[in-house]
């Protein structure tokens, strides 16, 4: 300001300038200035102020709202229950941000790569990229992915095999927003027809595996689904032949890795089907729309497991209840269908638990019998029985150990009778089940680490609570879906874990569980493989039917114990060879990817 | 969610309640119960996803979750205008002549100042949200802050801000004039757009990349196929199959046409620019008048300088000239100039 008399200060600035929306274009960008602006210079003009605390309230919102780039990620801050890895987190940035959100996720086994898929749907589904979703499995995981999407990521998705889905018809398909469905189902017309028909934002294809060979009609199907961001997930891309690879590859990104005639000019040894010519360039390709994290690399390591069988000789009465029930519930099942034998099944587990658990499923259904007193009979038979052998073998192995344990049971009404039996022996255990509140939980599991020797715990949520200060556990009953095993012992089987662990699994002669823990203990060593591989074992077997459906029928159509022993030895044949393709896959894996595919 | 997010979180929650007129509350279980400020409801709030098993009618509490993203939208449309003054603590007039007095060079001139005297300069705080949009969407907020009576942009408002205290209340020193709202905004949104030419290159040279990349990798693709697949066609005797060859073919050519308006709509890059805010901020300056002689030759003038109360020191004044900001003037017949205004008038 600056006068050459007494003149008063004037800026010489301009107070009337025209709002002018720019038709700019930076670095070819076009720039589009919001049309609220010209509503806020005009409020500002007209003086229309509101006060500064809604003011301060608008800051934290505008900062809070922010959707930054992909390297600040939101889906792990929404994900209930997981507790993302490094090497996940790293896959989920690296997919989103350099891959463009097309990718195949190959981690060996037990690295997660669901839960990799998933928080790269959650991130999208917040960003607001994408709105439509398909997820194709094999139709014995459409369960449980509906399951984890629900649990873990909170996002509800209809499955093709409801009643309600399916009887819409092919309309379905457009009518839904998140879709699971099997890959069996999907690629039939009409389901096929109306999927081509639409597009999904996003299309995740879990045991990607099944879409290997390009003659399939699964492999053309799925090929021509229009998405934006598509996910395929497989621990074995190759098994057979490179060739797999490139029809994997180009389902994703075709032209990736060339025509097939191309790439078996440029990639093939004529001599082996399963050696590149240039593994390098080839893996150079690959590196750009595939990843592989590996145990060695993400570090992820885990101490050695000792598993240990306690066979109970059941008393007299046990015994008698035991043969008594399964009579009933293998007559029952064999002239059952669909949920009806998912009923008996259930029952058949209650009592391979506890007398307790059996009793208190006897009750529930004799609500829903015609004639409901032999159930009702044989219940209370049940719970007369307060201290059955597994519980005094229980407290013994609680005694003898010294060591912290948590001891799993499937059953509430189990784990009421272990809690008072521990109780009665001068043992105070920590108690810990879905039925807790958070408080309740958090209680429980600070009591365990505190001072209580054992923890009685359902499987219900405990997945992502860091209780590796314990490096035993006790199976006082035994899941018939090895996975389900599988999870339990990974609740102290995992990073942060120093100790070695050991794993008793109780189990009552003569009993279905004996037979299972022979299959799985002797027959395809289960405890010895690492977290997943039963996973990968099981996808191989090639059969539809869940575990636990597959082992009930077996049970239930045999004749006599030594005939469901010959169909379990039978089984254990095919576990065996499908675990033997699953070594050969993950070796030529190794062989042909190293460490190069890493997030 | 950190400890950290979910403090910020509730706290913004808790926030958005009372500034809004709802009342938020934790219940026995810890949980915050709101009476919701827009809609008059009571809602039951968990900020964990583990709490929902527990209460399922509950709602979450975390980024991306609906209740969250409501809360925030009806934030963001409401405060995005509001005004304050900046106290600060008064300086003494002789500690603010003085500084003048060592700021301001006229050589062979006198100066004598007068009495200074309060004004109000207004600051605009523009909070710009900024979206760069392709196939993916990157957010990011940018504040230019703008001194309307001067015209120029302030660097480190931050840290003028903390020099006082933000109150509402009425003016107490005579405002000086400025740019109008409009000029302001077009001057910050401008700044914006300077600031934002080298991020918005770097995006679009990663994106052309990527889609030069991608369009080479598809056209070799669907050319070579199409090839093979028209020798094979030309090769093929059995009418059947050469028709089916022939049908792959266009489904081939129809193939490579979707795949390329694919990728030209994802890699095309956008920005979105809007001004989520606008706080006008009058902040005390002592306007100080100096009055300038040539003791020799007689010559005279007057200069306004502004001390800056919050940033404690005196303000750069603009050349009558050339505009440039400074604190050096030369006294001449004509009256004051810069140096280099003065330079240039000698030479001519």
């Amino acid at each position: 300001m600056v006068s050459t008399s007494g003149a008063p200060p004037t800026l010489g600035l301009s107070t009337k300038s025209p709002l002018t929306e720019p038709q700019v274009r930076i670095a070819g960008a076009r720039v589009v200035v919001s049309a609220q602006d010209a509503e806020l210079i005009q409020r500002a003009e007209s003086e229309r102020y509101e006060p500064h605390e809604v003011y301060l309230l608008n800051r934290q919102a505008q900062e809070l709202s922010l959707r930054p780039t992909f390297e600040t990620l939101v889906a792990p801050e929404l994900a209930h229950d997981v507790i993302p890895y490094d090497h996940q987190l790293s896959t989920v940035r690296r997919v989103l941000s350099r891959m463009r959100g097309r990718a195949l996720l190959c981690d060996e086994v037990g690295l997660g790569k669901t839960i990799e898929a998933g928080l790269i749907l959650l991130e999208l589904l917040v960003r607001g990229l994408v709105r439509s979703v398909l997820i194709l499995t094999p139709p014995g995981l459409v369960g449980q992915w509906k399951a984890e999407m629900a649990s873990k990521f909170r996002q509800e998705c209809v499955t093709s095999d409801e009643e309600s889905f399916r009887s819409e018809g092919p309309e379905a398909w457009h009518r839904h927003p998140r879709i699971i469905a099997s890959l069996a189902l999907a690629k039939r017309d009409p389901h096929a027809a109306a999927i081509l028909s639409r597009g999904f934002d996003l299309l995740i294809v879990d045991e990607a595996h099944h879409l290997r060979n390009r003659t399939t009609l699964a492999w053309q199907f799925v090929r021509q689904i229009r998405t934006r961001y598509c996910l395929l997930l497989t621990a074995t891309p190759v098994q057979n032949h490179l060739e797999e690879l490139h029809n994997l590859v180009s389902v994703l990104a075709p032209g990736q890795i060339g025509t097939l005639r191309q790439f078996r000019h440029q990639h093939l040894e004529r001599s082996d089907p399963l050696t590149p010519r240039d593994p390098v360039r080839l893996r150079e390709l690959l590196a750009e729309v595939m990843i592989r994290n590996r145990r060695s690399t993400s570090g992820i390591r885990f101490t050695r497991r000792y598993a240990a069988t306690l066979r109970v000789e059941p008393s007299a009465e046990e015994c008698a209840l035991y043969q008594e029930v399964s009579r009933r519930v293998c007559l029952r099942y064999r002239s059952a269908s669909g949920a009806q034998r998912l009923v008996w099944r259930g029952l058949q587990m209650a009592l391979g638990s506890s007398p307790q658990a059996a009793a208190s499923t006897l009750r529930a259904l004799a609500r829903f019998q015609s004639d409901p007193e032999p159930f009702l009979s044989l219940a209370s038979r049940a719970e007369r029985l307060t201290r059955p052998s597994k519980l005094n073998r229980l407290i013994e192995v609680v005694r003898s150990t010294g060591e912290k344990l948590i001891v799993f049971t499937h059953y509430r009404a189990s784990l009421s009778a272990i809690v008072v039996a521990l109780e009665e022996a001068g043992i105070s255990p920590a108690v810990y089940h879905g039925q807790l509140t958070r408080r309740q939980r958090d209680a429980a599991l600070e009591q365990f680490r505190a001072e209580a020797p054992v923890l009685v715990s359902s499987e219900a949520g405990s997945e992502g609570r860091n209780i590796q200060f314990c490096s035993s556990l006790v199976n006082f009953d035994l899941p018939w879906n090895p996975m389900r095993i599988e999870q339990r012992i990974g609740r102290i089987s995992r990073i942060g874990q120093t100790h070695e662990v050991y794993v008793w699994n109780l189990c009552a002669a003569g009993t279905l569980e004996e037979h299972l823990l022979h299959l799985l203990e002797a027959k395809i060593h289960l405890f010895e493989l690492v977290i997943g591989e039963i996973d990968m074992i099981l996808g191989q077997l090639e059969e539809e039917r869940e575990f636990e459906a597959l082992l009930m029928d077996l049970w239930a159509q045999a004749e006599s114990e030594q005939q469901f022993a010959c169909s379990l030895d039978a089984l254990a044949e095919r576990l065996n060879a499908a675990k033997q393709a699953y070594l050969r896959a993950r070796e030529l894996e190794d062989r042909l990817f190293g460490d190069t595919l890493k997030a | 969610m950190d400890t950290d997010q979910r403090s910020r979180l509730e706290a913004f929650v808790e926030a958005y309640a009372q500034t809004l007129g709802g009342v938020a509350e934790r219940d026995a279980e810890g949980d915050l119960q709101l009476l919701d400020p827009v809609s008059g409801t009571l809602r039951l709030l968990v900020f964990e996803p583990e709490g929902l098993t527990e209460r399922p009618e509950a709602e979450l509490v975390a980024p991306g979750a609906a209740a969250l993203e409501e809360f925030l939208t009806h934030a963001r449309g409401r405060g995005r205008l509001s005004t304050v003054c900046l106290e600060v603590p008064e300086v003494p007039d002789r500690l603010v002549q003085a500084s003048v007095f060592r700021t301001l060079r006229v050589p062979d001139a006198e100066i004598q100042m007068a009495q200074p005297h309060r004004v109000a300069a207004e600051y605009a705080i523009c909070l710009f949200r900024v979206a760069f949009v392709s196939d993916v969407r990157e957010e990011a907020l940018l504040e230019v802050v703008v001194d309307r009576s001067t015209g120029r942009f302030i660097r480190r408002w931050d840290e003028l801000q903390a020099a006082g205290r933000l109150f509402e209340g009425p003016l107490r020193d005579p405002p000086l004039p400025g740019l109008g709202v409009r000029a302001t905004y077009e001057m910050a949104r401008a700044e914006v757009l300077r600031n934002l030419a080298s991020h918005v290159t770097q995006r679009q040279r990663t994106l052309m990349e990527w889609k030069q990349r991608e369009t080479l990798r598809l056209t070799r693709y669907h050319e070579e196929l199409g090839e093979e697949l028209t020798e094979r066609a030309e090769k093929e005797r059995n009418d059947a199959r050469r028709q089916a060859l022939l049908a792959r073919l266009e489904a081939n050519r129809l193939e490579a046409k979707r795949a390329a308006q694919d990728l030209e709509t994802r890699s095309a890059l956008s920005v979105e620019l809007e001004c989520a805010s606008l706080l006008l901020v009058q902040v005390p300056k002592a306007l100080v008048t100096c009055h300038v002689e040539h003791p020799k030759r007689g010559w005279q003038a007057h200069v306004d300088l502004l001390w800056n109360l919050a940033a404690r020191a005196t303000e750069a004044v603009d050349c009558p000239g050339c505009g440039q900001p400074g604190f050096e003037l030369v006294l001449r017949r004509e009256g004051l100039a810069c140096p280099r205004c003065t330079k240039s008038a000698m030479g001519k």
